[in-house]
């Protein structure tokens, strides 16, 4: 299992490298808030994360998670996420993701689990949608973690600068699914 | 197109399905699998000084502990029966704290009873790695001189012949003594080896004690309990305690080493009460840890 999580971080950052080498300029770029549910455990946290668009098709998402002292697990995260998107002339986005991130399990030192560690390297795929265009942006994502066998859910929403009114070029294929 | 959202749309569910299904967490997993902590107890326990012995002297031997010892070469003899000639080697264990018991490990305990101790010492004398006994109606002097619990109703108690978790058995003979000397027990000793000063304690009802912890080997689990109004350490077996006073204000610490050879801990203060069940909790520590919260005691 370590070292399928391994290959995985390798390769994601292989494409990260590849995406962002590509990208000339970054198109546009927001940050977000959002709420978590990791409804295996269950428990409850915040995220905050850069979007960061490189094309019409990838989003680079560095976040920072926390699960606070209230949940069972007390949780910290630091990672980063490469989208795919899948419908990137439609009103909504609807993304694939892959994450990689530090993990830090604050109080692992509580667990009888023979995994119990502090310092822990996970990987995450999942899929997501967003608004497409504005600079008010929703989002979803639901994400399951590969190490710990945790599902999670998370809503929130992304402020993207300078792009308060700006029009989305919709692509005829999709306004006539959306609109 | 609408293959296109049908795709989508299937990878959609798949994707909520998975995470759907992870219905428990690889955290929750409790099957810790618990070892001894031997190689924690060779590491610290209190060493075994060496004395060697080349003339008569005027004074006691002294420990490290400040523990005093009287011998010469008059009363010893070889196992056979031959007569000691310089030099000779002493050596010595002083256990005084609980810290040092637990360390060991050793108890306090003299045959399932709980007692109040004054600490323990182990002295053992050797000729040319042959080990000395004493000479019939023969003792040596000792004094323990850091000594718990003051009291003139002690006695002496010996132990058994091996090396940690001993038995204490009140001397019978009439050689063994100890009386109070200022703020140290003087004693004399018939019988060399596992040596305490202690009293056996009296009180009102008394209840077995069990312990329950989750994960599996919880035998490998080492449960000591420490009386806090009195010097007594009790070193628990298979999780259930000898008869202990009810109504004592004590501290519990139970340790074990998991297969990842991570200490374990639980550390608690508690009550004892008729029929009394303690869950332990064993927490992950370092250990430091494990050495802070034993010289804590």
């Amino acid at each position: 299992m370590k070292k399928n999580i391994q290959k995985l971080i390798l390769l994601f950052c292989f494409v990260l490298i590849t995406q962002v080498s590509k990208a000339q300029v970054i198109q546009e770029w927001g940050v977000g808030v959002g709420a978590i549910c990791n409804f295996t455990v269950p428990s409850f946290g915040g995220e905050v994360r850069g979007l960061f668009i490189l094309n019409d098709r990838f989003t680079l998402a560095p976040q920072l998670q926390y699960y606070p002292s209230f949940n069972r697990f007390v949780d910290f995260y630091a990672g980063m996420s490469l989208h795919f998107n899948f419908t990137p002339s439609a009103r909504w986005g609807l993304y694939a993701l892959a994450h990689a991130s530090y993990h830090d399990w604050i109080n692992y030192y509580d667990s009888y689990s023979i995994l119990a560690k502090q310092h822990n390297w996970n990987a995450e795929p999942g899929i997501g949608i967003i608004r497409n265009y504005g600079c008010l942006r929703p989002y979803a994502e639901a994400r399951y973690n590969i190490k710990w066998n945790e599902g999670n859910l998370r809503v929130g929403l992304a402020f993207f600068f300078g792009s308060c009114g700006r029009k989305h070029e919709y692509c005829p294929a999709y306004t006539y699914n959306y609109n | 197109m609408k293959k296109f959202i049908q795709k989508i749309l299937g990878l959609v569910l798949a994707i909520s399905a998975l995470t759907m299904v992870s219905c428990e967490s690889a955290r929750d997993d409790e099957d810790a699998e618990y070892s001894s902590m031997d190689e924690f107890y060779t590491k610290h326990r209190q060493e075994e000084q060496e004395f060697i012995i080349d003339s008569a002297g005027t004074g006691p031997i002294i420990g490290k502990q400040g523990t005093q010892i009287l011998v010469d070469t008059s009363i010893f003899m070889l196992p056979g029966g031959g007569d000691l000639t310089f030099p000779f080697t002493l050596k010595l264990i002083e256990l005084y704290p609980e810290s040092d018991f637990i360390e060991f490990p050793m108890s306090t305990v003299s045959n399932s009873t709980v007692t109040e101790a004054a600490g323990a010492i182990r002295v053992r004398a050797y000729k040319n790695n042959v080990e000395l006994v004493l000479k019939p109606g023969k003792v040596y002097g000792a004094a323990m001189t850091n000594a718990n619990n003051l009291k003139n109703t002690m006695a002496i108690f010996y132990g058994e012949n091996k090396d940690t978790d001993v038995n204490w058995t009140p001397a019978t003979d009439q050689l063994s003594t100890v009386v109070i000397s200022g703020n140290t027990y003087a004693m004399a000793m018939s019988q060399m080896g596992w040596a305490t000063c202690a009293k056996t304690h009296t009180g009102g009802a008394t209840t077995i004690v069990t312990f329950k912890a989750k994960g599996s080997g919880t035998d490998k689990i080492d449960v000591f309990i420490i009386a806090k109004d009195y010097f007594s350490v009790v070193k628990v077996k298979s999780l259930q305690s000898i008869q202990i006073p009810t109504g004592e204000n004590v501290t519990v610490v139970a340790m074990a080493m998991d297969q990842n050879k991570k200490y374990r801990l639980h550390y608690s203060s508690e009550i004892i009460t008729s029929g009394k069940t303690i869950d332990l909790d064993m927490k992950i520590v370092t250990e430091q840890e494990v050495l802070d919260k034993l010289a804590a005691l």
